[in-house]
């Protein structure tokens, strides 16, 4: 075993580490969108103008 | 009949695809019907057939597809004994995604170089992907522009042992006679003597491969 082959085999090795690290992070679930009909409506107090 | 099918392939540029695509398509032409399918939107395949003189053309038919690459290969299945994908330098493509789908093997032409290496790793998850589809598919590493005095060609090996696919043993050494086969529009087996040793490298390559 080759000094050299050996550093390559490492650089390698870290290389599919750092890939495998990417595509976990590329395929961590994305948090769905709260549906519109969830969000709750907001709250604007009634005004009422009376004619007189 | 129904033509084995190979996709030569890597996501990185000037690996050699070309150079292997059309030296071991001519290599499979000695043994039955071959054709080459450009898929590369470089076509450089075609420009090295458009080199041949006319009273020595290329062995090989070269053909560049624009439609479906799936479809059209297994149209070639029958006419043909080995079909050979020259495909893009580049996974994210459907020609790639497709031709890995049409594929029986994939070749990886992978230089002894650290960057080489590292752009090749991704390439391992794409053809586990690709199987998902199509399971028979086969995968063998290449190694192009080997030098043996050269300890980073030495140390290749061990490399590329880090790798989920196979290597195979044989490869391609440096040689200009492979550029100058390109220029002369012809296959490394048209050159004679100045041919002899990089026939013989494709023709080991095909031995491990057929």
């Amino acid at each position: 075993m080759s000094q050299i082959g050996s550093k390559l085999a490492g650089s390698v090795r870290q290389a599919k580490a750092q890939q495998a690290d990417k595509t976990t992070t590329e395929t961590t679930p994305v948090k769905p969108a709260t549906k519109r009909e969830d969000v709750p409506l907001p709250s604007i107090p009634s005004r009422r103008v009376w004619p007189d | 009949m129904s033509a084995k099918v190979f996709a030569v392939s890597n996501q990185k540029g000037g690996t050699g695809k070309t150079t292997l695509s059309m030296n071991f398509a001519a290599g499979l032409a000695r043994r039955g019907r071959t054709l080459v399918i450009d898929a590369d939107p470089q076509g450089s395949a075609g420009q090295w057939t458009g080199l041949a003189p006319d009273n020595r053309p290329f062995p090989v038919s070269v053909i560049a597809v624009a439609g479906n690459l799936a479809r059209e290969v297994n149209r070639f299945r029958q006419d043909y004994q080995y079909v050979v994908i020259d495909c893009p330098p580049t996974l994210e493509t459907e020609t790639t995604r497709l031709a890995m789908s049409a594929s029986d093997t994939i070749l990886i032409p992978v230089l002894p170089s650290p960057i080489d290496l590292w752009a090749s790793v991704r390439l391992a998850q794409t053809i586990e992907q690709a199987k998902l589809g199509n399971p028979k598919l086969g995968a063998y590493l290449v190694i192009n522009q080997l030098e043996p005095r050269n300890a980073l060609s030495r140390g290749m090996q061990q490399a590329l042992a880090e790798f989920d696919i196979p290597s195979l043993k044989g490869g391609l050494r440096r040689r200009a006679v492979y550029r100058t086969s390109a220029i002369e529009g012809a296959s490394v087996f048209c050159l004679g003597k100045r041919g002899e040793a990089a026939a013989q490298e494709i023709e080991s390559i095909i031995e491990e491969v057929i």
